[in-house]
């Protein structure tokens, strides 16, 4: 008897269905201004008929590639070069193999659509670039539990064979259904908190990133037509040109954005972390959650690279916190292998360093940056301020009075406080086993990396502070970098330090 | 294999100390490359400018242009000179230092055992002047590489195997 899925194997037969949706989606998009424009507009009467043809004859050449697409997107195991094979492409033939030692996890993805029509998807990650990644979007559930269960072992066996490393070695030891030791879930309620006391700036970011694709789309059709509609607005405008409710309209737009973005922000929360459950078992975090889009990730220690704790005072005082992962990933996408886990208590904050990194946290000896930094950083803040003022100078030098005034301000009661503050929050810990650094006004983070686990330092030094003798730092590790500037030479020794804990670790980094 | 866990003490005094490593400069021959490029650089801009002045000589300005190229290529071959003189490598028993800039003085230290791999690669210049460069990855992104320029190729050979021949015995 064969092994498991040593034969190529095709997708689920929903598979044709889900990649027909996909591409009928793109086109849908593609031609958005096109349909939206008829739909406004009315389809004239003469062209009915060949537009419906069009779209049938389109949506069955679409029908034929997705089926096309389908018999050929094939994967299979192959034991004898212990990889992962999948062979896809319609026109052209494309083949991707991961080896088994490259493959860092193996999960499960469910998108709305997936989840109306009954399958998932399964993502099998790899340590390479993004093009390495395989995601085989239609499996039964049970065909996904297999193969993943299949190649986790396959995997789990072949990093026994080719390694000494300790933690390895012991894995497969490990039953297989181990009980959970502590569950985190975010309640729908956890989530309204959540999302009240998150960063709106984000929210109103993306109304601005909505309103701009949709006026644009709007404008290709704007092209076919007269530009009345400009005109109407700039009449509006000039009618309510008195100062007074000139400013009421202003305040209105800004509180309604204001709003806006908050219950958006709230909109998001609920929909990336709905039903957010943590379970910590013996090997590793399992998390879970999503509405649209539904993840299973399971975290093992080895992977993290990079932890970061962030929270604000306001979700300090509601003991919210959020954690965040950073894994091994390529280069050119840092941000794709974080992992977020918001709304977590210190309490389970705690429980999930103690599970991640295999030393508890001792004191180390603090760094701050020297007082320069300050000054460099109230420089760098006002230079827009003097912009301005000279710009002002030129433009309108009968109000120059008013402008360096407000000017004055600003610097004054907003960047002198805030950059202390910053200034003052920001601090680098060296301890035995750990480099943490703390920085951020509000949104208060913490960002711990194990020391092993470094890839690399950069000491820099700009001919300036020279005299001084004053570094800038880099510690770079495979999720990510943390840097501190402007600091005295003494961290110097902790280089070396951090140099030789990296030298002289046998564990696997990764 | 068992893998024994001690934690004695560590005295940072007695770490060897990355400030004091002496750095071996690069080959010349990287900077008559950059200069030969400099070289071109200028005779095509002169060139514009002779067409310019030729063409279109509105007062002063073929004088002004000329003026200010003048001063930035001087700048340009007074930073290489720099340059040359601050570009680095240093080779540890366990890791591979590499130190580079003018006005922002940058070392880069990678130990052996997170290196991911080491390649060299010649460009059309570096051959006709001899030399090669050294690249070295990590995992950790492109600020935690180094690309060591202007080695002649027996060197970059040796310190490719030599941090080669570190890495399998890292691993092993």
């Amino acid at each position: 008897m064969s092994k498991p899925f040593e034969t190529p194997q095709l997708q689920s037969k929903l598979g044709i269905l889900i990649i027909f949706l996909s591409h009928a989606y793109k086109f849908l998009r593609a031609f958005g201004a096109a349909i939206l424009y008829f739909v406004i507009k009315g389809i004239p009467s003469d062209i009915i008929l060949p537009i419906t043809l069009g779209a049938v004859v389109l949506l069955a050449l679409i029908l034929g590639y997705s089926f096309l697409a389908y018999k050929k997107f094939q994967f299979y195991i192959d034991y004898k070069n212990a990889e992962f094979v999948l062979t896809e492409g319609v026109f052209s033939t494309n083949v991707v193999a991961i080896p088994f030692s490259k493959i860092q996890q193996v999960y499960f993805k469910k998108s709305l659509v997936q989840r109306v029509v009954g399958v998932n998807s399964v993502v099998v990650d790899s340590a390479g670039s993004s093009t390495q990644e395989i995601d085989i979007k239609a499996l039964t559930e049970a065909q996904a539990q297999q193969l993943q269960k299949i190649l986790m072992q396959a995997v789990r066996e072949e990093q026994t064979t080719s390694s000494t490393a300790q933690d390895i070695i012991h894995e497969p030891k490990i039953k297989e259904n181990q009980k959970a030791n502590w569950t985190h879930r975010l309640s729908p309620l956890g989530l309204l908190k959540l999302g009240l006391t998150s960063n709106y700036f984000r929210g109103v970011w993306l109304i601005l990133i909505f309103v701009g694709s949709i006026y644009q789309q709007i404008g290709d059709i704007e092209v076919l037509q007269e530009d009345q509609y400009t005109e109407g607005i700039k009449g509006y405008l000039d009618s309510y040109s008195k100062p007074v409710e000139l400013f009421i309209i202003t305040a209105i737009v800004f509180v309604g954005v204001f709003l806006l973005g908050m219950f958006i922000s709230c909109v998001e929360i609920f929909i990336k972390y709905f039903d957010l459950k943590l379970t910590q078992t013996n090997e590793s975090l399992e998390l879970e959650m999503g509405l649209k889009t539904n993840t299973k990730v399971s975290l093992k220690p080895r992977r993290v690279q990079l932890m970061r704790v962030i929270t604000n005072p306001i979700q300090k005082r509601l003991n919210l916190n959020e954690a965040q992962v950073a894994l091994a990933s390529s280069q050119d996408d840092l941000n794709k292998s974080k992992i977020s886990i918001p709304g977590l208590e210190r309490k389970h904050v705690e429980q999930v360093k103690r599970f991640l990194f295999s030393h508890q946290m001792r004191p180390g000896r603090v760094f701050k940056p020297a007082f320069i930094l300050y000054i460099r950083l109230l420089i760098i803040a006002g230079l827009p301020l003097i912009l301005t003022a000279i710009v002002a100078s030129i433009l309108v030098p009968n109000y120059m009075v008013e402008i360096l005034s407000i000017l004055f301000i600003i610097f004054g009661m907003l960047i002198i406080p805030y950059q202390y503050y910053w200034y003052k929050a920001l601090s680098l810990e060296i301890t035995p086993e750990f480099v943490i650094m703390r920085k951020g006004v509000w949104n208060q983070k913490t960002e711990i990396i194990e020391s092993f686990k470094l890839q690399s330092v950069t000491v820099s030094q700009p001919i300036w502070y020279k005299k001084r003798n004053l570094y800038n730092y880099t510690f770079h590790t495979a999720g990510g970098d943390i840097s501190f500037p402007v600091t005295t030479h003494q961290l110097q020794r902790y280089i070396n330090y951090a140099l030789f804990r990296v030298e002289v670790a046998q564990k696997p980094w990764m | 294999m068992e893998y024994k866990f001690t934690n004695a003490p560590v005295d940072l005094d007695t770490l060897p100390n990355h400030q004091e490593l002496k750095y071996t400069p690069v080959s010349k021959a990287r900077l008559h490359k950059v200069f030969s490029v400099i070289a071109i650089w200028l005779l095509l801009v002169i060139v514009g400018i002779t067409v310019l002045y030729i063409f279109a000589d509105v007062p002063y300005v073929t004088l002004g242009l000329s003026a200010g190229i003048a001063l930035f290529f001087a700048l340009l071959i007074a930073y290489q000179l720099a340059l040359q003189k601050n570009i680095g490598y240093a080779l540890r028993e366990r890791d591979i230092a590499f130190k580079r800039g003018v006005l922002f003085e940058k070392i880069t230290i990678i130990p052996f055992n997170r290196i991911q791999h080491i390649s060299t690669s010649v460009g059309i210049l570096d051959r006709f002047f001899k030399i090669a460069n050294l690249n070295i990855f990590t995992a950790g992104g492109s600020g935690s590489d180094i690309n060591i320029p202007g080695l002649t190729p027996e060197i970059a050979a040796r310190l490719k195997d030599k941090i080669a021949h570190h890495l399998t015995e890292a691993d092993v």
